[in-house]
């Protein structure tokens, strides 16, 4: 076990390193240059220096004179110590600006997450019981639904309904306009309360797909001889499916979510957008067409790495979840 | 195959096919070009056999143009079914329409700080005095300093003659018609057809808002936040929420460059002057005025008094302004004329870079501080300067010159070295804009494009090549044009920046201005930026002038609340500049420790704002409310206890970041009590569908509809419509009034199902809300662009809709047969020949 978790480390950091050093060799070669625009735009005021001087000492400033391997390993040689840089389109350090917005993310994807969870499994494992009844097939057509519903269409439909129709919630925004009267515990309400559409909205989607998942293993399982085995037994219907069949679904749950750990902080651009939460899917599209470099570097590297975190943990929850993995 | 295989296979290749169907039709409208960087000058145009280029001068043809629209991408935007009307009729008679609608605005205004645009929409907001000095006069051409608003390229002395004459005028019967002089010519030029004049909407809550306490009466010039200390709301605990768009967050009086910042941070200022509802002044703003509006008697007050004062035997205007002794600061700190001194002192700052045109006016003594020199020593270097230049490079220098020998070699060099430095932006404006390997293997005989940007020696050739200084012999040796000199581009023989500058000075006999005014690829007066620095050097050391200028001399305090400027000749907008500036605290933005008006230190150094700048995201001043924060993409105010008009009724404000789509909407759900949204049919059926009584206004949402302050257009840069590089020629001008005759007949049409009643079409590019406009009852009002090439009236009142399409394509074909065109059989089948 310690020797294949060495393997896997020394592998991940690899495919970081190589990871990273891709994504500066594409946005190097991206043909937006902000350093061209700003040199352009000083270069046109009065009394100023020429174009071409002031991309020479801007160029040398950001170093983005030297090569793109050159370039790498300086940039990888201050990130391995922690300094990412300055953002060149926010003007800030990238670590606060990052810090600034990844939290609204984290905590929309993780509240979606255990919603996700708590409701798509339950219903696979009821739709994958009660196959073809109604119950079956009302949850199928709802989850296909909430996998072919476009997020923006959603959200406009229960912005609609519920904001302006029924006048539960505010149309966007993460805070209300009595936000700044309140009590630090009425303040947190206040954010939840303005999650609750933006949840819903993503999570109409995750359900879906889960759920689907969760019941096509499901009855793979179920249909399986050990199970038709217990129930000879006699065993009590509870007992089969959440001791025996449940456990085995989880194996290929664990690979569904190999994905999770990084989805978190991915972002959901769309929905940010339509509720106005100040959020990293905006925050690093605008990084990416700008050409900022370095923010843009430092958010990649961190997904790089969240991936490869991401998957050791998958790795060892197999082993926990299937003593097949844990013989080996 | 089994059978369920083939069943399959056959599912997977319908989806593959589907697949790529609608992937190629999503992919297909967008076309994003993004425009090249610098300049606004060409190539030599490709010569044909008779002499007359066969190609626009940047090698364009002159069967194509392009026009770029702001429709985010998807069309959304009033003028864009004008421009698809058009396009298919300029189809129909040969002239190719290229529509350029990317989902970056930010293309077009990098085109047309560029210069390389050929026609665009836009929509232009206006100030109060209809003054046409920023966008029209020749010197804001962009590039040229000034404050390159002048897209359109227009550089018409008598034009330019127009514009300074109405502001010497008060009258504003006269300056009425100097301005249809105005609008006539830049008809003539035919480089803006003007398209609408839409309406401000602004919609607030009527649930939550008390309506009787926002300001009546609402105009173009007296805007619904301009009383805002007295709105209240229905519960007085509510804050009262605007709908704002998305913000740059450069909240400073000095540097906000967008209008949502600049109106995020006027909540917080307070400026000297005071006008009534219709845009006049109201100078004794202390005591408060009466001016009738419409029927009813409106009291204004302000901050200040002001008068201004035109001495015509001396030729000087005074403005002085008088403010009232009891103004506090939202800190606490009194307003005194300090603090107006020292924001003039900012703005007029030679390092300033942010927009004003105040320096634009006049002030005595302006001149002086900015170059460092008096108005004596100005001038006696100044004729200095010319004659080292008349005396010629060539001049051996003797003591009995009235210069010195250093002064001598200082120009010459600086001469050169800013001749290089041009001639090097050629080769750069020529790298960024005209390289690709079409053009590399015409002009670069067969190279590649990467090729030529491997070797610092063939950029010079390519340069060279692309501006006509240099072409290729028959044995593929690089020859100059003017000096001869031969280049094999083997190795190192290639031509060096020197050679190029060697090209160009032979060429032009030595002469910077005839080289400058045709070939610089930045518009630059290399002659002029010498002798400028020729001058601040010489001038500043000359032990007269030593000491430099120490302040502006028309700028004098005469108490603690009154200041005076003044400026020469009389100017009518100018009092809307010198009176209108934000002022901003000293003590907060400047520095009080070098603030001492006796021994002119005006709270930073000269030429030095850096300290200025670090308090960029918190602007505090005199106005009604307190910036407190911006989070969570809303501002937080609070009121200003201290405002001097007493303090504001409703005790917190927000600006929240909001989508225009969804301003009505959010008003209807309590999302935010109030916000702006253009004044489309759509956005007024939505309201209409919210309010129970079907109305704009009702119990849901109140609407207030006022025309804008501003209106749209398409213009047509006259650098790159024209014919063979003469903007101004009777050809060129013909060329374009053939272009705007065909946009111009399908504007009613389409400005009618953007925004229906919300909008007019206008024939003159002003707003009609300016007494300057000329009315339909007025004297020689005619429609836009509606006569043809002999001045004979293109359409009848007969004339149903597709007679008048027509007609306007005729008259689009004489205009274009008047600049040279070949016209056969209705279509335009080739560009202007001998």
């Amino acid at each position: 076990m310690r020797r294949f978790l060495i393997r896997r480390i020394i592998l991940g950091i690899f495919i970081i390193i190589f990871g990273s050093l891709i994504v500066y060799a594409v946005v190097r070669s991206l043909p937006t240059s902000y350093v061209e625009n700003i040199a352009r735009q000083r270069s046109m005021q009065p009394n100023s220096k020429s174009y071409t001087e002031w991309l020479e000492q801007l160029n040398t400033y950001y170093g983005m004179d030297k090569s793109i391997p050159e370039g790498f390993v300086t940039w990888m040689g201050q990130a391995i110590q922690g300094e990412f840089g300055d953002s060149w389109q926010f003007t800030v350090p990238v670590t606060q600006k990052f810090s600034e917005v990844i939290w609204y993310s984290v905590i929309l994807s993780a509240i979606t997450l255990v919603i996700e969870l708590s409701v798509g499994i339950p219903l696979g494992i009821l739709a994958a019981r009660k196959q073809y009844s109604k119950t079956d097939y009302a949850v199928t057509i709802f989850a296909m639904m909430g996998i072919s519903l476009p997020t923006f269409f959603l959200a406009s439909i229960l912005k609609y309904i519920f904001a302006i129709k029924l006048q539960w919630f505010d149309l966007y925004g993460i805070v209300g306009r009595y936000h700044e009267q309140l009590s630090e515990f009425g303040q947190f309400l206040d954010i939840a309360w303005h999650y609750v559409l933006p949840v819903i909205t993503l999570g109409m989607l995750s359900i879906g797909g889960l759920m689907r998942y969760t019941r096509t293993n499901m009855l793979e399982v179920l249909n399986s001889d050990y199970i038709r085995t217990a129930y000879a037994k006699g065993l009590p219907e509870k007992v089969v499916i959440n001791k025996h069949a449940f456990r085995n679904t989880l194996i290929p749950l664990v690979s569904y979510m190999s994905n999770l750990l990084p989805s978190m902080f991915g972002g959901a651009m769309i929905t940010e957008t339509l509720f106005q939460i100040p959020g990293i899917g905006w925050t690093s599209y605008q990084a990416l067409i700008g050409g900022d470099i370095p923010f843009t570097m430092f958010y990649m590297t961190f997904l790089i790495i969240l991936t490869q975190i991401s998957l050791l943990i998958t790795d060892i929850l197999y082993a926990v979840v299937d003593p097949r993995v844990r013989a080996n | 195959m089994k059978k369920k295989n083939l069943a399959l296979l056959a599912l997977l290749v319908a989806c593959a096919m589907v697949g790529s169907f609608l992937t190629g039709c999503a992919t297909a409208g967008n076309d994003v070009e993004a425009t090249p960087a610098p300049t606004d000058a060409s190539p030599a145009p490709v010569e044909t056999d008779a002499g007359v280029p066969a190609t626009r001068a940047d090698g364009k043809s002159y069967l194509e143009y392009e026009v770029i629209i702001p429709g985010e991408g998807v069309g959304d935007h009033p003028a864009f079914a004008i421009l698809t009307d058009a396009k298919a009729a300029f189809a129909d008679i040969g002239i190719t329409l290229e529509i350029n609608d990317p989902s970056d605005s930010n293309v077009l205004w990098n085109a047309l700080d560029a210069g390389v645009q050929d026609l665009w929409t836009a929509a232009w907001g206006a100030t109060i005095d209809p003054d046409m000095y920023q966008v029209y006069h020749s010197s804001n051409v962009p590039g040229l300093g000034g404050s390159d608003s002048n897209h359109y390229r227009i550089t018409s002395e008598a034009l330019d003659g127009y514009i300074m004459d109405a502001r010497t005028s008060d009258d504003q019967a006269y300056r009425k018609a100097i301005y249809k002089l105005a609008l006539d010519e830049i008809a003539d030029w035919a480089v803006e057809l003007p398209t609408y004049q839409r309406q401000n909407c602004t919609v607030f809550s009527t649930q939550r808002v008390k309506m009787d306490t926002v300001t009546p009466d609402i105009t173009t010039f007296w805007l619904w936040l301009k009383e805002s200390e007295k709105i209240e709301m229905v519960d007085p605990n509510d804050p009262f929420v605007v709908a704002y768009q998305e913000f740059s967050q450069k909240f400073s009086p000095y540097y906000a460059d967008t209008g949502y910042d600049m109106d995020a941070v006027d909540m917080t200022q307070i400026v000297p002057i005071t006008t009534d509802r219709l845009g006049g002044i109201v100078f004794n703003a202390i005591e408060g005025e009466t001016v009738n509006f419409n029927g009813t008697d409106y009291l204004y007050q302000g901050p200040a008094d002001i008068s201004v004062d035109y001495d015509e035997a001396a030729n000087v205007t005074t403005y002085v302004t008088k403010f009232r002794d009891d103004i506090k600061f939202s800190d606490g700190k009194p307003l005194t004329a300090d603090d107006l001194i020292f924001n003039y002192y900012v703005y007029l700052d030679p390092s300033y870079v942010g927009s004003t045109t105040l320096n634009s006016y006049p002030i005595i003594g302006l001149k002086n501080y900015l170059t460092q020199t008096s108005d004596e020593i100005y001038a006696e270097y100044s004729a200095l300067v010319e004659a080292v230049y008349a005396a010629g490079p060539d001049h051996a220098w003797s003591s009995s010159d009235a210069w010195t020998e250093e002064m001598q070699t200082y120009f010459w060099d600086g001469l050169t070295a800013n001749w290089k430095t041009d001639v090097q932006g050629i080769v750069d404006y020529v790298m960024a804009n005209y390289l690709n390997d079409e053009y590399a293997a015409s002009y670069a005989n067969g190279r590649t494009a990467a090729d030529i940007e491997a070797s610092e020696g063939l950029k010079v050739m390519y340069g060279m090549a692309m501006w006509g200084f240099g072409s290729f012999d028959a044995d593929g040796n690089f020859v100059g044009a003017a000096t001869e000199k031969k280049w094999t581009l083997e190795g190192d023989d290639m031509p060096t920046l020197d050679d190029y500058y060697a090209e160009t000075y032979a060429k032009y006999a030595g002469d910077p201005d005839a080289y400058s005014s045709v070939e610089s690829a930045v518009g630059a007066d290399i002659r002029g930026a010498i002798n400028g620095e020729f001058i601040t050097h010489f001038g500043t050391a000359d032990p007269d002038g030593a000491g430099g200028i120490p302040n502006i001399s028309g700028i004098t305090k005469l108490d603690d609340y009154t200041v005076q400027v003044q400026t020469e000749g009389y100017s009518a907008p100018a009092v809307y500049s010198i009176c209108g500036i934000q002022v901003a605290p000293l003590h907060y933005y400047g520095d009080v420790d070098q603030y001492d008006y006796e021994n002119n230190q005006f709270g930073h150094p000269y030429g030095d704002l850096s300290t200025i700048n670090p308090v960029q995201t918190v602007p505090m001043g005199a106005g009604p409310y307190k910036f407190i924060k911006y989070e969570n993409k809303t501002i937080y105010y609070e009121a200003n206890e201290l405002y001097y008009k007493g303090a504001p009724k409703t005790k917190n404000l927000q600006f929240k970041v909001t989508t225009p789509s969804e301003v009505a909407a959010a008003v209807a759900a309590g999302t935010v009590d109030a916000g702006e949204l253009s004044g489309t049919r759509a956005y007024f059926e939505e309201i209409r569908g919210y309010n129970s009584n079907s109305e704009l206004t009702g119990d849901v949402v109140t609407t207030s509809r006022v025309d804008n302050l501003g209106y749209g257009y398409l213009g047509l840069n006259a650098a790159t419509i024209n014919i063979g590089g003469d903007p101004g020629s009777e050809a060129s001008k013909n060329l374009r009034k053939g272009l705007a005759t065909v946009f111009a007949v399908y504007r009613d049409v389409a400005i009618n199902s953007y925004y229906g009643d919300a909008a007019s079409v206008i024939q003159y590019p002003i707003s009609n809300t300016s007494w300057a406009a000329p009315q339909a009852t007025d004297e020689g009002y005619t429609y836009a662009f509606s006569l043809d090439v002999n001045g004979n009236p293109i359409y009848t009142s007969e004339m149903s809709q597709e007679e008048r399409y027509d007609a306007a394509k005729q008259a689009a074909l004489g205009f274009f047969e008047a600049a040279g065109f070949t016209v056969e059989n209705g279509k335009v089948v080739s560009g202007p020949k001998a």
